[in-house]
């Protein structure tokens, strides 16, 4: 049986009264259908086979169930369909990207273990953004069409760079008040060169924390050395716990509660468990599980800090199983992230807004990456394959082009068709591509070509392992429950948040309740 | 009593979907399928190669239009699979190809007025379909709302009585055809070739 | 049809049906293996004939398993160009949708009325002023540039 699952050969299939869609045996007992149109049935055995071998009468009780997902040729309700298409779609009709990554500098304190940042020495000022360069970043991120922005700092360490960083939030903020378009600021960082000036300033600027907490200390500072040695998860969550207590004392602040991502390394897999009790024990409301992608400097270290697939995926069901547990006792109601913007996909038919997971993919349509020195990068991915070398993913400069020319440039068109589904011999017959995405930049990187190539490339057998655990715990009453608390609270979380975002936030000029 | 008439199943689509598995001769090492392209088809048979491809070297030989020969041979390593595990997988995908690419290819129309219609939806120049109604909304519909929405059912009764009336009209690009109903028309769609 | 292997030239040679597999399709493939192999086409009435000379040195399962790579990555080309085509309204619909979408017409936003009176552009010179005695002040001095933080990596298999 290959990848996709096979429909055996004892029961001659008649496709006659079929409408398009596409099968996968997730496991023993079930099959799994879904449409284009972001549909899906769970059917057993039985069902799936009577589906298959002939029509259904109009009687049967799984008629209905076929008719309402649009899986019966003769009872498609087109109208119905098409705007399924467009909910599950809405970001082909964006006006382009929303989300800006500036790296303010490459220099770093940390020497982590996979950094895709490639980051140098703090010695390394050559890599700093000058402020000529960063006014004409966000001068560039201002003439994209998006009525939304998000600027997000990445580095190196960004805070390494602070002065930079001010002026562009405090610059970024006067454009979004001047040409009132919404604004979100956001910084990731590692918190460990936090003080409590800087968190005066972004607290006052509305600008959202995230930072990286691997797991316990033994395994963070295994991850993510301070360079030249030193351990520095206590300052991690040192900082993290500071930053929760000023935001829950201070009025209209409980919106920037800090996030933390963790990045998974060969050191984690047997600490599932104890990373999310670490994740409850700090009071965070989500955990986002993410593998590590061979990419830029983690390539070059692979065999020192990789694994394989298949142990990603074990991994991910321990911790998930392990997060529905702590949900369905009551002892925690912490979500895990990739699950929410899966079931998001999945359950509520909607785009959450994650790049990697689009058909065609973010690259450029969703997002861009902005270099110190002004270069501007399909994402950040592309970022860092610039820094091993290969400037294939460099689409743009702030100080010579201007967004049509990024948009037109060949290497944008080539990640946009590559990234379609509809042109993937794999993905167009997979039951997960209403819900998946193929990502231009991984699949240069582990295979050559942005096309890549699905039966062997890792991207498609991570994701499709965590659809299918997703679907596995779907058929489980408990834990869809879970699921559907989740789906309200993450909802209300962004309906909340909707209402302070910065840039409007300033234009109004009030200070909200 | 007359008969009734069993509606045909064109031969050659019956015949594609219940085809016997090919046999496959062991050589070498390598697995060799030698498969007739009228039977199988020629996009299931390189849609079932294409997804050995993660656990085997495949080499194709023969031409798109008769015969095609499809060798695989195992990629070593921890998880090398036994050249009969290897045919087993390769004739229960092919089988699975030529059912998946029947349904793609009877639906092709369908899927592409369906973007052509979301395209048309998300710029505004088609009606949104109406949301589905919620448990107990009907009870909490006023006198007004209750008269406009049986002025709007009386309209679609009478748009359904013209559309009755006018059948061919409403499915200009015949998409509620079947893949039989077209081949006996002389309507089918091309299959797209290989090479 | 067998491939013939060459160990003192580190190249094996092969044949791929030129009823099968198209002359782009090739193309693309010996372009994605450009960093493992050079790739030498020669075209025969029915077959193209390869030579693949491998980049790095190794014996008979290497040049093998090149061989074996290069055949599915050419059946992964020409099949996709099938499926391409097959789906080619739904897929350029979409291309062009999002593309198109994302450009936002053909000139850039405007700047706003605001950001064009004087009051606006003094305040932003007053942020970039202030942030210039910040750097002077706390950061390090600036160092001519370095050049490019890594080096080139060199080929690896992540397998």
């Amino acid at each position: 049986m290959s990848r996709l699952t096979s429909w055996t050969r004892s029961d001659p299939a008649s496709a006659g009264h079929l409408a398009a869609f596409n099968f996968r045996r997730v496991e023993p007992g079930w099959y799994l259908l879904t449409n284009d149109w972001g549909k899906f049935l769970m059917l057993d055995e039985g069902d799936f086979r009577r589906l298959m071998t002939g029509p259904i009468n109009s009687a049967d009780a799984l008629y209905p169930r076929l008719e309402a997902g649009g899986f019966l040729r003769e009872r498609l309700d087109f109208k119905a369909l098409a705007s399924s298409y467009v909910k599950k779609n809405s970001f082909h009709w964006f006006n382009g990207p929303s989300l800006h990554m500036i790296v303010v500098t490459l220099r770093c304190n940390q020497k982590c273990q996979y950094c895709h940042s490639s980051v140098v020495d703090p010695s390394r000022t050559d890599t700093d953004m000058d402020l000529e360069t960063a006014r004409r970043t966000v001068d560039f991120i201002f003439s994209t069409p998006n009525p939304t922005i998000c600027i997000e700092f990445q580095g190196g360490e960004p805070l390494l760079n602070w002065p930079v960083v001010k002026f562009i939030t405090r610059y970024a903020q006067a454009k979004a008040r001047a040409s009132k378009r919404k604004l979100i600021v956001a910084l990731v960082c590692n918190f460990t060169l936090m003080t409590e000036d800087k968190l005066d300033f972004l607290l006052e600027h509305h600008v959202s924390l995230c930072t990286s907490l691997d797991g316990p200390a033994e395994l963070h500072d295994k991850n993510r050395p301070f360079l030249g040695g030193g351990l520095a998860q206590a300052k991690v969550v040192g900082w993290l716990e500071k930053i929760q207590r000023r935001c829950a004392g201070e009025p209209g602040k409980k919106h920037y509660l800090p996030g933390a991502l963790m990045t998974t390394t060969r050191f984690s897999l047997p600490y599932a468990r104890e990373i999310v009790d670490l994740y409850v024990s700090l009071g965070m409301d989500q955990i986002f599980v993410r593998p590590l992608s061979p990419i830029g400097y983690a390539k070059r270290v692979w065999k020192d800090i990789g694994y394989g697939t298949e142990e990603f995926v074990s991994f991910y069901e321990k911790a998930l199983d392990y997060i529905l547990e702590l949900n369905i006792s009551g002892r925690s109601k912490i979500m895990e992230r990739m699950a929410l913007v899966l079931l998001t996909k999945i359950l509520k038919g909607e785009d959450p807004g994650f790049m990697d997971l689009r058909s065609p993919a973010g690259a450029v349509l969703g997002c861009l990456a902005y270099n110190y020195n002004g270069q501007i990068f399909v994402s950040d991915e592309g970022r860092m394959v610039d820094h091993q070398g290969d400037p294939m993913f460099l689409v743009g400069d702030v100080a010579g082009n201007s967004w049509s020319e990024v948009v037109d440039h060949p290497t944008t068109k080539a990640c946009v068709a590559a990234s379609t589904l509809d042109n993937q011999p794999m993905c167009w017959q997979c039951a997960y591509k209403p819900y998946c995405g193929a990502e231009p930049v991984f699949h240069y990187e582990t295979q050559k070509s942005v096309w890549g190539q699905m039966p062997s490339s890792a991207w498609c057998r991570s994701h499709m392992g965590q659809f299918d655990v997703i679907f596995r715990k779907l058929r489980d009453p408990k834990a869809r429950a879970v699921f559907e608390e989740w789906m309200e609270r993450d909802q209300c979380r962004w309906q909340e948040n909707e209402e302070i975002a910065a840039g409007e936030f300033m234009a109004s000029g009030s200070v909200p309740a | 009593m007359a008969a009734r008439k069993k509606k045909k199943t064109p031969a050659r689509k019956t015949a594609a979907l219940k085809a016997k598995a090919p046999s496959p001769v062991f050589s070498s090492g390598d697995v060799v399928f030698r498969l007739n392209v009228k039977t199988e088809g020629l996009e299931p048979i390189l849609g079932a190669a294409y997804l050995m491809t993660d656990v085997s070297y495949v080499r194709l030989d023969g031409a798109a239009s008769r015969t095609i020969e499809v060798r695989l041979e195992p990629k070593a390593g921890p998880e090398a699979l036994p050249p009969k595990v290897l045919a087993k997988r390769f004739a229960d995908e092919l089988s699975t190809q030529r059912l998946r690419w029947a349904i793609a290819r009877q639906n092709v129309l369908v899927r592409e007025f369906i973007a052509e219609q979301a395209v048309l939806l998300a710029s505004g120049r088609l009606e949104q379909a109406p949301a589905p109604a919620q448990d107990g909304a009907a009870d909490a519909l006023s006198e007004e709302q209750r008269a406009e929405i049986e002025k709007l059912i009386s309209e679609v009764e009478d748009e359904i009585r013209t559309m009755n009336e006018k059948k061919a009209a409403s499915d200009p690009k015949n998409i509620k055809a079947s893949w039989e109903e077209k081949q006996e028309a002389g309507k089918t769609r091309l299959g797209e070739g290989g090479a | 049809m067998k491939h013939e292997f060459d160990l003192k030239q580190g190249s094996v040679g092969l044949t791929a049906p030129k009823a099968l597999y198209s002359r782009d399709a090739l193309g693309i493939a010996a372009h994605i293996f450009a960093g493992r192999a050079e790739v030498y086409l020669e075209e025969a009435p029915r077959v193209w004939r390869l030579t693949l000379k491998a980049r790095r040195p190794g014996g008979e399962p290497e040049l093998r398993a090149l061989a074996g790579e290069f055949l599915n990555e050419l059946l992964n080309q020409q099949y996709r160009f099938l499926v391409s085509r097959f789906n080619a309204k739904i897929s350029n619909l979409v291309v062009a949708q999002t593309l198109l979408s994302a450009r936002g017409g053909e000139n850039p936003s405007a700047l706003a009325a605001e950001e064009q009176a004087p009051e606006f552009q003094a305040e932003v010179d007053k942020m970039m002023a202030e942030a210039r005695v910040e750097i002077e002040r706390t950061m390090p001095a600036r160092i001519v540039p370095q050049g490019n933080p890594l080096p080139p990596a060199p080929e690896e298999s992540l397998g």
